[in-house]
């Protein structure tokens, strides 16, 4: 793939991204626009810039648990104001939820357009308290993220972290799936009183107080001083103060020693040494433990209300919910475990051909790393599936088994190919991974349906059939074909190993530039 | 004996750009040889190729007399390597690390184990075990790097830089180290930009300037009329007097 193709590549997730919240900022022009009934116009738009608001404040939960954000403490060397670098950090949270400027866009236009409200006239109070709606989730995002930023420092809680973000994004899908009533629902929040978005909504709907002004300049003064304190506080903070050191070791009662040397009662040398290191080496990756954490709970939490929503025998969610989640985790880690199975090494990769050891051994070692954590994740997901309230089907663990152990034999014949051919360094400490790998990223978008395909043939044969003996002889065919194709692409990466050897290790030797994403 | 080192007109281009241009050169067994050059000479990039980093454009490599390519594993096996980028992997202890590159050169578990341990007390890292790598500072990892070159006793040594970073009692340690194995018959072959070093611890020195070599021999050949190494390295290289800058 040419550089000009992988950018235009690139592009996509971006377009697919943004044109969703285009298309439902479009839906909420249309309904500010027709809704000519103010007692539920009122509540909607206090809802919905309460949704805004969330969101604004919540993004840089995500973005610092993943690392993805910009690290101005490397600036503090230059002779640079505090109070300008200040002003970059509210520019940013500008730029990084600019769906949220779509949405609040779609609103204001669809309420000028809207005759209850006087038409165009009645942009004269919309569009000022609008900009200062925006101007207060700035500020207070900017507190925010360098709140969390400090607290993510602090061992576990970048884990905790994400699992509230994860529980937040799928507390809609739950709800939807309880089916509580709009209008219950909105009872519990506090749509009304002197909450910013609620004086906004009020503003907007044409019916301004005084205290409701008074209220909203207290707001921005506290969201203001509690910004700058925490922006502050973060920039000074001695970087590795705080920060756990890794220390190896025991971990409660149970000791990961025993799970690191396994692979010696088994594996020969140096094979069993390179799966030990691999093991204890990702073991070590905050990262990559949160990867995992999120590979067995993010399916669980998506997929779950599906399945029990869906209580028919017919439903095929009910029915193979164990094997979706058993593969959706796969999708989540595999980017740490397959597709860019160097990227941790980063430099440290040009080992493996200063060493004397064939390529074809590292790749073998690599992917049977992968295969032992995906086998955990299938189990830790099983043993939710026990408990869930979902009838439990023994036939249904081996099946997720079966089907997680076929489609491995396919993503590592191209992983093994994408890990020599497109690697990626990647900061044990972030998930995040750049803008630079989201090409990368769309192309594995487009390789997953290939290599998930026979999987979904089989299930197609048992659909069409009716018959779980034909599943399982094309599961049986798919494993056939995989085994080939996976030995194909082994011998196609060892070759690119060969010949694409330097510029792996110049690629997995960058590191950050003055001004790095980082967390 | 063979040499242990022959390179015969070695080629590397880089889109047309030759970083290494015919360098010819011969290594004798049991040596301690230097191979200096300015930044950019191409003193890594040589270094590379014969470790099997780098392919070469063009040229011939024999290493302890096999030829590279073509039996790599068996020269790979003989030589031990402190490159100039880092081959440590960070999220390792320095006992794992070690233990983890003697498995590799083919040692059973139990001796790399004793190894590592007794090398890491030889380089005074034995402190903290349960520290990983990536919290080590730069003169530890160029220690920890020096003892993994080591672990496999190799005939040879190539290393670049070596001494970057390493504090006096660390250099010092590791020039006894390696002086002691070229007295037991290895052979080192070492890139520094520290001449003093050099000129202590080579007895045969190459320079490589702009991809080629420009004069070889022995200490004492190269010195010729100068009174040191450096004195004869900047004569040999060429110096140019730097432009004044008005401001500055």
């Amino acid at each position: 793939m040419t550089r000009g193709a992988a950018r235009w590549f690139g592009i996509i997730p971006s377009l697919l991204y943004y044109g969703f919240w285009t298309m439902a900022a479009f839906g909420i022009f249309s309904f500010c626009r027709i809704e000519n009934e103010r007692e539920m116009l009122a509540p909607a738009l206090s809802a919905g810039l309460l949704a805004v608001f969330l969101y604004w404040q919540i993004a840089p939960v995500l973005t610092a648990s993943m690392g993805a954000s910009l690290n101005l403490q490397k600036l503090i060397v230059y002779p640079i104001s505090l109070d300008k670098l200040f002003a970059v950090e509210v520019m940013l949270r500008f730029f990084t939820v600019g769906e949220m400027l779509l949405v609040i866009a779609g609103a204001a236009s669809g309420l000028l357009f809207n005759p209850l409200f006087g038409g165009w006239k009645a942009a004269l109070w919309i569009i000022p308290s609008g900009l200062v709606f925006i101007f207060f989730n700035l500020i207070l995002a900017a507190g925010v993220r360098s709140l969390v930023e400090r607290g993510f420092k602090r061992k576990g809680m970048r884990e905790a972290g994400m699992l509230a973000f994860v529980l937040i994004c799928v507390s809609p899908g739950i709800i939807l799936g309880l089916k509580i009533p709009f209008q219950k629902l909105t009872s519990y929040l506090p749509l009304h009183g002197l909450f910013p978005w609620a004086i906004t909504a009020q503003i907007w709907m044409g019916i301004p107080t005084l205290e409701g002004g008074v209220a909203f300049a207290v707001w921005i003064a506290v969201a203001y001083r509690f910004a700058r304190r925490q922006f502050y506080s973060a920039l000074r903070e001695d970087p590795f103060a705080g920060r756990t050191a890794i220390k190896p070791g025991k971990t409660g009662a149970f000791s990961l020693e025993v799970v690191f040397t396994l692979p010696n009662r088994v594996l020969p040398d140096p094979l069993a040494a390179m799966v030990e290191k691999e093991l204890r080496a990702l073991s070590r990756c905050a990262a990559f433990r949160l990867a995992c954490f999120m590979g067995f709970t993010f399916g669980i939490l998506v997929f779950l209300p599906q399945a029990i929503g869906h209580k028919s025998k017919s439903s095929f969610m009910g029915e193979h919910f164990l094997a979706v989640v058993s593969i959706y985790s796969m999708m989540l880690i595999g980017y740490y475990t397959f597709w860019n199975a160097f990227g941790y090494d980063r430099s440290a990769a040009q080992f493996y051909f200063a060493a004397p050891v064939p390529f074809r051994s590292v790749l073998y070692a690599k992917n049977i790393v992968a295969v032992f954590i995906q086998f955990i994740e299938v189990s830790l997901i099983t043993v939710v599936y026990v408990f869930v309230p979902l009838s439990f089907r023994p036939f249904a663990v081996a099946e997720a088994f079966l089907v997680t152990a076929v489609s491995c034999l396919y993503v590592f014949a191209i992983g093994n190919i994408t890990s020599v051919r497109f690697p990626m360094p990647m900061d044990p400490d972030r998930m995040a991974r750049g803008a630079s790998s989201r090409s990368k990223s769309a192309l594995l978008m487009l390789f997953f349906p290939v290599a998930f395909l026979p999987i979904g043939l089989a299930y197609w044969g048992r659909y069409v059939f009716h018959s779980d003996l034909v599943f399982f002889a094309m599961l049986l065919l798919a494993g056939m074909i995989g085994a080939a194709i996976y030995w194909v692409g082994m011998e196609s990466a060892v070759n690119l190993s060969l010949n694409r050897r330097e510029e792996m290790i110049a690629v997995l030797s960058r590191t950050d530039g003055p001004l790095s994403i980082a967390s | 004996m063979s040499p242990a080192i022959v390179i015969r007109d070695l080629r590397k281009l880089y889109a047309n750009k030759a970083a290494v241009d015919g360098l010819t050169l011969e290594v004798p067994r049991g040596s301690f040889f230097g191979f200096l050059g300015p930044n950019g000479a191409g003193k890594s990039t040589t270094i590379r190729m014969l470790t099997g980093l780098a392919p070469p454009s063009s040229g011939t490599i024999e290493i302890l007399g096999y030829p590279m390519p073509g039996k790599e594993l068996e020269i790979k096996r003989r030589i031990g390597l402190v490159p100039d980028e880092s081959l440590l992997f960070d999220r390792l202890t320095g006992p794992e690390y070690l233990e983890f590159v003697g498995r590799m050169y083919s040692l059973d578990r139990k001796l790399a184990k004793e190894r590592a341990r007794e090398l890491l007390d030889l380089f005074e890292l034995s402190g903290d075990t349960k520290q990983i790598i990536g919290e080590y500072s730069k003169g530890m990892r160029k220690r920890v790097a020096m003892a993994a070159s080591l672990i496999h006793s190799p005939e040879l040594f190539l290393m670049d830089e070596p001494f970057e970073g390493v504090d006096a009692v660390g250099a010092r340690l590791m020039k006894d180290i390696l002086l002691d194995q070229v007295r037991k018959g290895a052979t080192v072959f070492l890139t520094s930009h520290v001449l003093e070093v050099v000129e202590r611890l080579c007895d045969h020195v190459a320079i490589i300037h702009e991809g080629r070599i420009i004069r070889q021999g022995t200490i004492d050949e190269l010195r010729d009329s100068d009174d040191s190494l450096e004195q004869a390295f900047v004569r040999i290289v060429g110096y140019r007097e730097h432009e004044r800058l008005d401001w500055l």
